[in-house]
Order: structure tokens, then sequence, then C-alpha cells
């Protein structure tokens, strides 16, 4: 199952965009793709989720892509890199995969499998600006990790 | 000396350092970090290195092989490698075409260090409380560890009546610093020179009325902290002079040994008031709170901090008094350098939490463990 089929009927439906269509121009450089990773799809759950409710808090993108013969997913957050915001990725986390299981829980379960698989956490933290001012050795990444958050990287690359 | 480059020396394959005001060496045991320092005092203080050792009867001749082993200790001769690519040294950009000529070559007599050092065995420096001579160490000790010993004997051979109370002292350290180094590090018991006895020796107690703790029943940090306090003693003189002006740098390895990192964020900020006071600093170091302090005053900089977030940085609630130090702290150029377990050397100065070069992002190893940790509850956790 990809993520354009998990999307089927839920409200992400509509905004599965090809490639990487459904990042914003300035995001879209920093997320690689490595060898081998075909049928990239993306999602804005900004602008899925916005409608029902503008205020909340939500993640940014999720991103689908196949490699290895396998369906995968990730969440990311463009965000700056400082411990003043962990609190806000905190809330955006809760809340976006709050949202998912209500009426996504097929993204979120490809989002599972795609941890077992790569052994690697699911929830992204896209560094925005010129600092990353948290560094592993801090509470504030403890608490990242706690909540499933990998600490704020420059580029990602999807494999 | 701005830049010392050592290609096939011991375990260093190719390590090059452009010294900053303040340097950091990182990386695994035996990788060469130790052997570097040791090079740039034995280069800077070649003349000052053959009269203390003639002072004590030692000869300083024969081939480079004998005059490396006199001087970093027995068995390490064999660290120079004669052979076809062998060892050889790059200063300033410029080889030293024969280092054996160079440091055999006679000169004026010389009893002040260019380069003071502070070595990683200074613990072992003090015998029953009190430091020992030259000649108490054995011909194959390293020359670092008996000159650092012995010169710790000329502050305290000076003491006498009241001068005998070591810390907490007036008219050494500003009273923030103190503070810090009593929270973190004496908590709440003074050292002082004991003289009941014919035979002095350095003892801890809260009061006169107290009894006194002898060396051996202080906490391994405190055993480890005070023969570095002592030097650092020597360095930061109390009188209008600034600093000792024939010594140039001050090289301490491994400040962190066996302290909390109270205590060793309390040893960086000593560090910033060499840094103040004019001198250049070297560290070898395996704490991740050592580099903490680079990486936040890096930070302040870059986001036009001040000398109030300094402060910060140190748990100060009031910046006026080190806002000297915390100023010079922010104009002063740092570089760190990890030493890879090839004998690598790369320039890590940005130390980018976020870097793609692992060596930088993992501080060159300091807090690579803690992102694996990071990874695997985040994994688990997501």
């Amino acid at each position: 199952m990809t993520l354009g089929d998990a999307a089927e009927g839920t409200p992400l439906e509509g905004h599965v965009l090809k490639g990487k269509d459904a990042i914003k121009g300035e995001h879209r450089n920093a997320i690689a793709t490595g060898r081998g990773v075909t049928g990239l799809t993306s999602v804005n759950l900004e602008e899925a989720y916005s409608a029902g409710s503008p205020n909340a808090p939500h993640w940014d993108y999720a991103v689908g892509w196949q490699s290895g013969g396998m369906a995968r997913c990730w969440f990311i957050e463009a965000h700056p890199a400082n411990t003043r915001h962990v609190g806000a990725m905190l809330d955006k986390r809760k809340a976006t995969r709050a949202r998912l299981d209500s009426d996504a829980p097929a993204a979120l379960a490809l989002a599972e499998a795609t941890r077992t698989a790569l052994r690697s956490p699911v929830w992204r933290w896209l560094a925005t600006g010129a600092h990353v001012d948290i560094h592993p050795n801090m509470p504030a990444a403890r608490l990242l990790a706690t909540a499933g958050i990998v600490m704020p990287a420059r580029r990602l690359s999807l494999r | 000396m701005k830049r010392l480059a050592l290609h096939n020396v011991g375990p260093i394959t190719n390590a090059d350092v452009t010294f900053g005001d303040l340097t950091v060496l990182v990386g695994p045991q035996a990788s060469g970090k130790s052997i570097l320092l040791q090079w740039l005092k034995l280069l800077e203080d070649t003349q000052y290195i053959r009269t203390r050792l003639r002072q004590y009867g030692v000869e300083w001749n024969g081939s480079l092989s004998r005059l490396i082993e006199t001087y970093f200790g027995e068995g390490m001769g064999g660290i120079w490698r004669p052979d076809a690519d062998g060892s050889s040294i790059t200063v300033d950009g410029d080889p030293v075409p024969s280092p054996e000529t160079r440091l055999s070559r006679g000169g004026p007599r010389r009893d002040e260090p260019s380069v003071f050092y502070i070595p990683a065995q200074r613990a072992i420096s003090m015998r029953e409380g009190w430091p020992r001579p030259f000649s108490d160490f054995g011909p194959g000790d390293p020359f670092a560890v008996r000159d650092y010993s012995d010169r710790l004997r000329i502050p305290l051979g000076h003491m006498s009546g009241a001068a005998s109370e070591l810390f907490p002292r007036t008219n050494k350290l500003k009273a923030a610093l103190r503070g810090l180094l009593d929270d973190a590090v004496f908590r709440g018991f003074g050292l002082k020179v004991d003289r009941t006895h014919p035979q002095r020796r350095l003892v801890l107690g809260r009061s006169k009325d107290d009894g006194a703790l002898p060396f051996m029943t202080w906490s391994a940090g405190q055993r480890e902290f005070v023969p570095l306090l002592l030097g650092l003693y020597w360095l930061l003189p109390a009188a209008k002079v600034a600093k000792r002006p024939e010594v140039e740098w001050v090289v301490i390895e491994e400040p962190e040994m066996g302290l909390h990192p109270r205590a060793i964020s309390a040893a960086m900020l000593l560090v910033l008031e060499l840094l103040w006071r004019g001198y250049r600093v070297c560290i070898s170091t395996h704490s991740p709170h050592v580099l903490d302090v680079l990486w936040g005053i890096r930070a302040i900089q870059e986001h036009g901090g001040s000398a109030r977030d300094v402060a910060d940085l140190f748990g100060l609630r009031h910046a006026a008094p080190i806002t000297p130090i915390a100023e010079a702290a922010l104009g002063k150029t740092r570089r760190v350098y990890y030493f890879d377990a090839n004998g690598v050397s790369r320039d890590i100065s940005d130390l980018d939490p976020a870097s793609e070069s692992d060596d930088e992002r993992g501080w060159g190893g300091l807090t690579g463990f803690s992102e694996r940790v990071g990874d695997v509850v985040a994994r688990l956790a997501s």
C-alpha cells in the first residue's frame, strides 16, 4: 500500500501530489532521494487539514516512496532548529498523530511499517534557517527522541 | 607558532593543526593528541627543557630517538620513524629539515617555560599531599609530568602564615569563580597548607577547629582538581600583572578529569580567564561539556549575544564580575580538531550539530553516542 492508496477516502485524498509537488519550493532541495527510490509522492498536511481545523498544530508534510519493493512513508516538519521550538514540535507531532490515527490510520500504518523495515524513526525535523541550535546531549534532544522525533537535519535523504 | 603539522609520528599519520587563541583536540585514546601537544612544547621550549634536565643531571644529547625518549618517556623513542616515508614535522608551513639538529642545538639558559604544560597525570604529582620534586620521578617518566610536579612546589614553598590558606583566598580568582569552585569542587571545605608536622602537606578542612582531611581522603575529583588549581594559581598572578610575561601558551590535558559537569564548567571559566589574560590555551579532552562551552560561545557570537549570555552559560546570576572575561572570550578565535583512530586530524571547529560530516556532527565521537541513543529511542517511540 502506497501513500496514495493510504490516502483514499481520507482528508488527505486529493492532496497527494506527484514527486515533491506538495512541498514548498524552499524545502524541496533539502529532501533528496537515494538510489533505488521510485514513486515519490507528497502531501501538504497543513493544507489537507486546514479546512477542518485551521488553528490546530499540524506537521507540514507526508512523503511516500518505494524502495526495495516496499512502500515507505515519513512525516517531515520544516522548522527552525532551536530549543525554543521543541514544545511546538511536540505539540504538532502529537496533534498530527492523533488526527492521522482518527481519519487516516492507513497512512500511520504505512509509516509504522517503514519504521520497522528501515529501523529508523519516521517523524523528521527538517531544519530551516542558518543555525541548528540543538545537539544530541541536550535535554531537549532527549525530549524529542522520547516523542519519536529525530534530531533536526538540514538535509533529508529518502532511502 | 601558528600551525603545527606532524606526519607519521607515533600513532599520528597526518595531523595538521592551526592554532586559535583556544584550541581543543578531541579523539579516541592513543590517537596522538598528547603527542602533538608535547611536540608543541618541545619545539617552543627546547632551551627550557635542556636547562631543566641539566639541573637534575639528565643529559640532553644523542640521537633524535634518544632525545625523544628522554622527553616523552621510556619506550617512546620509536614514535619517530626514520624510514623512507618516515616522520616529519612542519611548523607554520615550513618543514623542519633536521629536528635532531634543532633540538640538540645549544642556546641560552632558560628558567621559565614558554609553554606551561599541565599533564593528564597531574594527580600523581602529589605524594602525601605535597608535589613531588623532579628527581622523585623515574628517569623514564615524561618530562611534562616531572616538570609540572616540580613547578607546583615553587608557589607552595613560599607560603607562610595566613598565606597558607589556598582556597578560598580573596586575592586569588574572582569572587564569582571562587563561588563556582566552592560549589562544584570544594563544597564548603577550605584548602590549606598544614604545618602541624615538620613535613608540610595540603589538607582540606571546614574550619580551624575541624580535623584536617589529608590528600588520600579527598574525592577523586578534588585529588585531580587541586594540582590543576595550583598550576592555574601560578598562571594568574594576584598583582597588577595580567600574566606571566614569559609564558605564551598553556596546555591543559583533560581538564575534566574526575570532575562533575558543574566543576568542568567552573574549570572552563578558568580557561576563559586565561584567554582574557592573554595566554593561548590548548586543551585535549574527552568531555562534551568542554565543547558545549565552545559551541555556546560560538552561538552567542553568531546570534549577536553579549557577556550576559556568557554569564548565563555558566549559571552566574550577575554578569558584571566576569564581563571582561566574557567579552574577551567572544573576541577570541577558537579551533577544534578531531584526531581519528587512523591518526588523521580533521578541523571540526564549527561543531555544527547538523553537519553532514559525522565527525563534526558527532563532535569527534563525544556526542555521537548520544545521537545514536537518541535515534534508537526516537525509532522505538515513533
